[in-house]
């Protein structure tokens, strides 16, 4: 055959690989449909037995109470409760102060300083929920007793106050992203009305962000329905209904995570618990539709019709002279309480880090990071062992699924298709759903279902749905940031798509996966509430994969509950923060290194 | 940021104010910035600008690179005054740093005098917002803010503690009207402004600019991303407009400074190479490079 | 490019060499028996002793401790999920199939905050502040154990009014939170004298002031003589019909043996 014969033939690696990608696509469609389908399934029995109206409504929980009827003693409608109250108030704390340091950062502070403060509030979004539950039992439980006409700080008030600052970077980074976004001119033109910088920012940017800060707002509110180790730590866990703020509460999630380990499998306690799973999932999915409907709403013009009194006169209208005086005290005294209010957080952040330090360095020393764990004494090892493991195997999960993923979203399919965005829709859910919500579904799907047991392997594959998202996310964002050019050139080189996306598409987009694997990593050092049930709780190290074995996170909440090793527990809490500081450092660095790889 | 905007203004206040003593200064306030005589006590920086504006040795820079050189020029009152020139030669830069628009660039250092009312506006002691409230500006791309037509044009009186929906009525049709949009926007005046054609949205950033009942208007490319209808409808505005306020228009389009303006100041390279009157400038233009420009020779 | 790819390599290097390390110290030669424990949190910390002790004596053997309660204990042990449970508590009349083997038995101190002036609490005093709230001088907050918790249930069975158990109540206060952990309940305690809580006599420490109940000072001897009338026993359960392996019943008979017996007294719990 010449060099220069055009050659005919079906292009089969092409079409298998589209297929593949394409399957890597819808992946996460399917893991949404199992985690509804397994947790709604395996929660039937309960509605069944106990009678959807009585578990919902029911005022009361008393699992134990074998002299009361079945519809009598399963009602979780305290832990609904539980979960409005704490998240109203988390919303209301974090939410609100979360749009004010948003504001602060992207309108009155300079320009230094809003780099700094990025990197804070990135810190803040990377710190594990043990540690923020840690944190309040230790630090803010001894000073909400003190407040507390009760004498006793746990409940709602200490809840919403962790919770708020847990969802507070969710809040700030979404609506800071959304402010700069607003056009300069708007700005500007609001400038040269003669209005001051504070009047501009609160008047005209802050309501032309508006859909952006609703994003922001029920992402948070999402966080805080499914927010599990923090709550559990300071809400009191009583399953009454609250009077007051200072009441002692049960959250759904706390119902969840508190009680599975007796439950015995089968039984109609651990069917009901996992009901209580599947009424979370129903908010977070109401959650969910809601986001839809707003980023739906963001692009289509809204306008209302209100009829407005202005009679039309016809001619010149009387010329009455106006009494134009300056005002803005209000919106100057907003722009004050931004500034405040993110001075508060980077006190509450300093607070945290510093105690942590103190207490945990002192502890940290070689026979606890690595001497032998068992019987006689815990240490970190096992935790180094499993970590690295359960990495390991969420990483060669998701990692592949996750990068053919985005090959296929951003290479292979026609943009706003209703495929891709039921894609990108199910991809969204799953990163929204909470931890205990991947928890349970591991048990029933990984450990039961699968027959893998509680093991290192169910808790890493369970993982690997949790980082998904974020792989998807992150590696499109690179690949979508390849300029297509390079793809041209390549392609008019007689290079095929699989050899263009292979050789020159995802060598530039390495950055993405990059941040996207320290971000997953991230992720899996500090995670609690998925990895209790199916990795296990026990501080001996794993030798295999069908081993149980605890991560940083659950050896510090088995250290914490245990008490018998409080000086364990700040000790690996500090081994946890040092571990966030470093891969937050990374993925700075990462970013720095790949946008001054794009200038000239 | 607000360091900045103070370093720039007390560099400038070392320079006396020109003719302006406090009494001349409280003589000259209007009835459009505040009607009352102990207002005026209380705050002597107020003064009328509803005046000539005089630019007197003006030099502006940003960073190191010198955007206007030196330029002295009067704008008269109740006139329209044209700058043309080619890109980069300074004419936005001159109508921008008549309302210190300016300030909002770190980089930017202002030496010279402008005067309104006989104050030098880059005194420290004068209130920039009132300033810009009482020089409007039009913005080369219009820039609605995404709120209902009704919210946009009562963006600026509510700044200034208007809050009566009456007179906020009253000021919106009356803005309206001076922007020739009363008929076309009476019935949708809580559609958002989004939703308006690209000349529409343009006159109603004037009738917002209008709405604060500013004594000047600038007005930085305004015609440039509309198209000729639009274009000739905001030409016959100024017209109308200049009866009651001082219009500085930036302009590309030589025909529009020759239809619309009074005076005409051409600008090259950040130099005012020429200024007079509209009607000398294009008919015997007194430097060669002025010439080759209108003429369409380069630029 | 190239920076990243550097980085991609040293991140993946650092996080499998940090992460891969430890593990691997098994001593050959001998042959591996692990023994798995599970249940009740009260009865593993002494578990943990016994099982340190065993393992440094017999090389080779390794015991697995996962704790969670009580109830996890038998229905773990009945599913054949481990090779021994535990229970802080005898066996329900309901929980069949099994044998329990009382390797000890254990106090249910009633605990303060150090600085409480409280000294004495009596059964009627409990229960009127769990169930109806009921303060006891400053005491208005009261801590339970979970549901499934052996002292939990031992606490409930033993706290009477008129003969009632606390235990029939439908529903405590709402001034009685949960903890799920005895630490929980110490760290609970420790942080305000307002509450009142109970743990295992053998996790009394320090943190935590115990007070009399009935009058009786909590202790091994009060125990064992029976006027501390806050006891249960510690159990290890075993599947019944199930041949028990050489090296479990090894264990067993260690922790029944003088030796094993004197750790348990070490712990502060009351011996056979």
């Amino acid at each position: 055959m010449k060099n220069t014969c055009v050659e005919v033939r079906p292009q089969k690696s092409e079409t298998a690989a589209k297929a593949v990608f394409g399957f890597a696509a819808v992946f996460s469609v399917i893991a949404v449909f199992a985690i509804i389908f397994f947790i709604f399934y395996a929660s039937v029995p309960a509605f069944r037995e106990i009678g959807v109206f009585n578990f919902l409504f029911g005022r009361l929980w008393a699992p134990d109470k074998e002299f009361l009827p079945v519809s009598g003693r399963f009602g979780i409608l305290p832990m609904i409760v539980g979960s409005l109250c704490v998240t109203a108030g988390a919303v209301l704390l974090g939410g609100g102060s979360g749009v004010f340091t948003a504001m602060f950062m992207s309108k009155f502070c300079p320009a230094k300083l809003k780099g700094v403060l990025g990197h804070l509030i990135n810190f803040l979004a990377g710190i594990p929920s043990i540690i923020y539950g840690f944190f309040g039992i230790t630090i803010l439980i001894p000073v909400m007793d003190r407040i507390s006409p009760t004498g006793s700080g746990m409940g709602i008030l200490a809840s919403s106050v962790i919770l708020g600052v847990m969802i507070l970077p969710t809040v700030t980074s979404i609506t800071k992203d959304s402010l700069d976004a607003v056009p300069r001119e708007i700005f500007e033109g609001a400038l040269a009305l003669g209005a001051s910088k504070e009047q501009a920012a609160f008047k005209t940017v802050l309501p032309a962000a508006k859909s952006g800060v609703l994003t922001a707002l029920v992402l948070g509110t999402g966080r805080a329905v499914g927010e599990t180790m923090a709550v559990l730590m300071v809400a009191g866990n009583s399953a009454a209904f609250p009077t007051s703020v200072f009441s002692n509460i049960r959250t759904l999630t706390i119902n969840m995570v508190l009680e599975m380990a007796y439950a015995s499998p089968g039984s109609l306690h651990r069917n009901a618990l996992i009901a209580t799973g599947a009424v979370l999932l129903v908010f977070i999915l109401i959650l969910n539709l809601l986001l839809g409907l707003l980023r739906r709403k963001k692009r289509e013009r809204r306008s209302r019709e209100k009829p407005l009194n202005i009679p039309d006169e016809g001619g010149a209208a009387p010329a009455k002279s106006y009494n134009f005086r300056e005002t803005g005290t209000f919106t100057r005294l907003l722009k004050y309480l931004s500034a405040g209010i993110t001075a508060a957080i980077v006190l509450v952040l300093t607070a945290i880090i510093g105690f942590i330090l103190i207490k945990g360095l002192p502890a940290i020393n070689f026979k606890f990071l690595f001497g032998p764990s068992g019987n006689a004494g815990a240490s970190l090892r096992p935790a180094f062992v499993t970590t690295g493991m359960l990495i390991l195997i969420a990483l060669a999960v998701a990692l592949p699924v996750g990068i053919g993923a985005a090959i296929y979203l951003s290479e292979y399919a026609k943009p706003d298709t209703r495929l891709v965005k039921t894609i990108r829709l199910f991809t969204e859910t799953l990163a929204g759903m909470p931890s205990i919500i991947f928890g349970f579904f591991g048990v029933i799907f990984f450990c039961e279902f699968m027959k893998m047991g509680v093991s290192v392997l169910a808790g890493g594959l369970t993982l690997s749905l949790i980082i998904l998202p974020t792989v998807i996310r992150s590696t499109e964002e690179s690949i979508i940031a390849v300029p297509h050019a390079l793809r041209e050139a390549s392609l008019a080189l007689g290079a095929g798509k699989l050899r263009t996306i292979f050789k020159v598409v995802l060598p530039s987009a390495i950055s993405g996966i990059v941040t996207s694997v320290i971000l997953g990593i991230g992720r899996i050092v500090g995670e609690s509430a998925a990895l209790i049930y199916t990795a296990g709780a026990v501080v001996y190290t794993p030798d295999a994969l069908t081993d149980r074995g605890a991560s940083f996170a659950v050896m510090m909440w088995m250290f914490s509950s245990e008490g018998l090793y409080m000086s364990y527990a700040y000790g690996t809490a500090a081994v946890l923060l040092i571990f966030v500081a470093v891969l937050n450092t990374l993925i700075a660095l990462l970013k720095n290194g790949f946008e001054r790889g794009k200038k000239p | 940021m607000k360091n900045i905007l103070k370093t720039v203004a007390e560099r400038f206040a070392k320079k006396p104010p020109q003719a302006a003593t406090a009494e001349n200064a409280a003589e000259n306030v209007g009835e459009n910035v505040g009607n009352a005589a102990e207002n005026v006590k209380e705050k002597p920086k107020m003064f009328d600008v509803d005046t000539d504006i005089t630019v007197r040795s003006l030099d502006l820079y940003y960073g190191t690179f010198q955007a206007l050189k030196n330029i002295d020029m009067v704008m008269p009152k109740n006139a329209v005054t044209a700058l043309i020139g080619p890109s980069g030669c300074g004419k936005s830069t001159l109508v921008k740093s008549l309302n210190r628009m300016n300030d909002l660039i770190p980089a930017c250092r202002i030496t010279g005098e402008v005067i309104m009312g006989g104050r030098n506006i880059y005194d420290k002691d004068i209130d920039v917002n009132l300033l810009r409230k009482n020089a409007g500006m039009v913005f080369q791309k219009p820039n609605p803010f995404p709120m209902s037509v009704f919210d946009n044009i009562a963006y600026g009186p509510r700044t200034f503690g208007i809050r009566k929906r009456g007179d906020l009525s009253d000021i919106i049709e009356r803005s309206l009207k001076s922007a020739n949009l009363w008929d076309e926007l009476k019935d949708r005046l809580h559609k958002s402004a989004l939703s308006l054609s690209g000349g529409q949205q343009q006159r109603l950033c004037i009738a917002r600019a209008l709405a604060v009942e500013p004594k000047i208007l600038l007005m930085d490319e305004p015609t440039s991303a509309l198209d000729p209808i639009s274009t000739g409808k905001i030409e016959e505005l100024c017209e109308e407009l200049k009866q009651k306020v001082t219009i500085v228009m930036v302009t590309h389009n030589m025909q529009q400074a020759a239809r619309v303006s009074d005076k005409t100041g051409f600008f090259l390279m950040g130099d005012l190479i020429e200024y007079g009157d509209t009607a000398e400038i294009f008919a015997a233009p007194k430097h060669e490079r002025t010439m080759s420009y209108i003429s369409g020779r380069f630029g | 490019m190239k920076r990243i790819i550097t980085l991609l390599v040293v991140v993946l290097t650092c996080a499998v060499g940090v992460f891969g390390m430890g593990g691997c110290n098994k001593n050959d030669g001998v042959e591996e028996v692990t023994i798995n424990f599970s249940g009740s949190s009260s009865v593993s910390p002494l578990m943990q002793k016994l099982a340190a002790d065993y393992e440094s004596k017999n090389a080779g053997v390794t015991i697995t401790i996962t704790t969670s309660d009580s109830g996890t204990g038998v229905s773990d042990t009945l599913a054949d999920k481990n090779d021994v449970g535990m229970a802080s508590r005898d066996l329900k009349s309901t929980e069949t199939g099994l044998t329990a083997v009382k390797i000890c038995d254990d106090g249910i101190a009633v605990i303060v905050h150090k600085n409480s002036a409280l000294t004495n609490v009596t059964a009627v005093q409990l229960y009127d502040l769990y169930k109806d709230g009921t303060a006891i001088g400053d005491i208005t907050d009261a801590i339970s154990r979970e549901a499934a918790s052996g002292t939990r249930d031992a606490f409930d069975s033993l706290i009477k009014k008129d003969g009632t158990e606390l235990k029939k109540a439908t529903a405590f206060s709402g001034k009685v939170s949960e903890q799920n952990s005895t630490s929980g309940v110490k760290t609970q305690i420790a942080a305000s004298p307002n509450r009142i809580g109970y743990i295992s006599l053998g996790s009394l420490d320090d943190t935590v002031k115990a007070v009399k109940f009935e009058d009786v000072a909590a202790s091994a001897a009060t125990v064992k003589n029976g006027t501390y009338k806050l006891a249960r026993p510690f159990n290890i359960l075993l599947k019944e019909g199930k041949t028990v392996p050489a090296a479990v019943q090894k264990f067993i008979d260690f922790i029944k043996s003088e030796d094993g017996q004197k750790i348990v007294e070490a712990q502060g719990y009351i011996k056979l």
